[in-house]
């Protein structure tokens, strides 16, 4: 099927849910998800999961996942290209490019964790908590070693509770969450009340980690990795500023997660940064439809919401597009919104609860040592970035071609909110007036030998 | 262009007893078995050393998989001959051939 209604990009709870929608509506539908098997972050894994990793919501996504196998499921595939015509070329492994012409393009592309440009952060040894997570869920793999788990997040905690579970006892839990005072915390109790579950949830889970007895080192700041070749220590100071040192084989960093976003910015869609969620978010209508016509983005790839509002975005966007494509007319699109606009609505007032409780402060980079690498590719620091700023280089563009930060085979993924934040506090220009580095095709690098076998199959 | 697995120290992961990897795959010459469907990173997380998994290419500084979800680059291997691939992004498959690149500037 090459002209599919809809083609979805991203297979994690969003576009699953949306396909479901719009299969149900009389829509055909390709699914195309660039990991091995469906269910993206959140669902990794839910068709087995491991001993307590099962949940009312892993078990909606089994069923998700079970309908998109049976349908045009097309796992292992990347997005290369994306035209402003919605003509998409797609590659699944080293097989050739094949190019879709979707009447409506769905971007679903999650969330990925905020980058930490830590010292010692390119070391081998240290992960992403997120990752340790993905091996949790996906293969039961368990750390061998000493573990410390640092930063802050829901996750950050969720992902020690987790390894607690399954036998794991991380050396410390080193927890950069600043101090709230009591003022603070009240003024986000309204937003906290839309969703009593999820702050019980949140309480059960500190509890749990008390009870372990797991070190618990709070407020920690000036995180610093040390090692030969890999990861030896962790240093970092603690409450009262006091010089701490724990050794370490693995150290597991998270500072929240933000929207994967190389394909909205490689369709110019226009964009807002969000100041309480600290990250650049693409613009769009209640319906998730971009400034671009017919390309819609659901789920956190949008702003980050999280796994239940990802489930009812994807449900609103797959409506709106089978109302744009005639299969539904306004009234039924209303009367079948009705719900899930309630439920998205509530995780939305949720949400600034979690914002405001742990805001990023693992790493700031515009605070960084000039040595600091911001750049994981290239090997860019954050003084050779002030340098050709103050050498004039004071546009992302500019700056990338003059330092080749965000030039390397990530393109930018690892770096590009990093290297804006540098800019943004040289230049004293604030984050929603600056313009990001561009992103160019092809989303991800491959050899020219299979772009050149293009079949229009 | 790789070297042997070196004897210590230990890798990163390890599988809990029930778990019973079966598919063999040829790491470097030497037959691994992974679990179905799991990815390459995660398979070389638990076999190499995180300071042997990879070399990268500007300045020969040793990388391992940071993200597994596709974002860093830091997971690359050689897998069927193919260089480059993102091990954290492509699953196991029986007889599949694995190999590391730890030469600076070697595999582009
Ligand atoms: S581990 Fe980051 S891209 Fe594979």
């Amino acid at each position: 099927m090459t002209e599919p209604d809809l083609l979805i990009i991203g297979g994690g709870i969003a576009g699953l849910s949306a396909a479901a929608t719009a299969r149900d509506l009389g829509l055909s539908v390709t699914l195309a998800d660039e990991r091995p098997a469906p269910g993206g972050n959140i669902l990794a894994g839910a068709e087995a999961p491991p001993k307590g990793i099962a949940s009312a919501l892993t078990r909606r996504g089994a069923a998700l996942i079970a309908a998109a196998r049976a349908a045009d499921f097309r796992p292992a595939t990347q997005a290369l290209r994306i035209d402003a015509d919605l003509a998409v070329q797609l590659v699944t492994g080293t097989g050739p490019v094949e190019t879709l012409h979707p009447k409506r393009l769905l971007l679903a592309t999650g969330a990925v964790e905020r980058p930490v440009p830590l010292p010692g952060a390119t070391l081998p040894g240290v992960m992403m908590a997120g990752a340790a997570q993905l091996l949790l869920k996906t293969s039961g793999a368990l750390p061998a070693g000493r573990t410390i788990l640092a930063g802050s997040g829901p996750l950050l905690l969720l992902v020690a509770r987790q390894l607690l579970a399954a036998g794991v006892r991380p050396v410390a839990l080193v927890e950069t969450t600043p101090h709230q005072s009591l003022g603070q915390l009240v003024a986000t109790l309204p937003a906290a009340r839309h969703a009593p579950g999820l702050v019980a949830q949140g309480a059960g889970m500190t509890l749990a980690l008390r009870r372990a007895g797991v070190p618990w080192l709070r407020q920690a700041s000036a995180l610093t990795i040390q090692g030969t070749g890999r990861v030896e220590t962790l240093r970092f100071h603690d409450a009262k500023g006091r010089a701490q040192e724990l050794a370490a084989d693995l150290v597991l960093l998270h500072d929240g997660v933000i929207p994967q976003d190389q394909a909205t910015r490689l369709l110019h869609c226009a964009e807002d940064w969000h100041p309480g969620r600290q990250a650049y978010e693409p613009r769009a209508d209640l319906w998730g439809e971009t400034s671009r016509a017919g390309v819609f983005v659901a789920g956190d790839c949008a702003g980050v919401r999280g796994a239940l509002a990802a489930e009812q975005a994807g449900i609103l966007a797959a409506l709106q597009i089978a109302h744009q494509l005639g299969r539904i007319d306004a009234g039924k699109r209303d009367a079948l919104a009705r719900e899930p606009r309630r439920l998205l609505d509530r995780q939305s007032a949720f949400r600034p609860f979690l914002d405001a409780r742990f805001p990023p402060r693992l790493a700031d980079p515009a605070g960084a040592e000039e040595s600091q690498v911001i750049c994981r590719c290239e090997g860019v620091t954050a003084g050779a970035l002030r340098m050709a700023i103050r050498q004039g280089a004071t546009g992302a563009d500019q700056l990338k071609s003059f330092t080749r930060c965000g030039m390397g085979r990530c393109q930018g993924r690892s770096c590009s909110l990093a290297m804006t934040r540098i800019l943004a506090s040289e230049t004293g220009t604030a984050m929603e007036d600056l313009r990001r580095q561009g992103v160019r095709a092809p989303l991800k690098p491959v050899p020219l030998g299979q772009i050149a076998q293009e079949g229009e199959a | 262009m790789t070297q042997n697995i070196a004897p210590s120290p230990p890798p990163l992961f390890r599988l809990p007893p029930d778990r019973r990897p079966d598919v063999p795959v040829l790491f470097e010459g030497q037959t691994l078995l992974a679990l179905k469907g799991e990815t390459v990173a995660s398979l070389l997380l638990r076999h190499v050393d995180a300071g042997a998994f990879r070399r990268e290419e500007r300045r020969g500084e040793a990388r391992a998989p940071l993200c597994l979800m596709g974002v860093c680059f830091d997971c690359l291997v050689t897998i069927d001959g193919q260089d480059n691939q993102q091990a954290c992004l492509i699953a196991v498959k029986p007889g599949m051939r694995i190999a590391r690149q730890l030469t600076a500037g070697g595999a582009l």
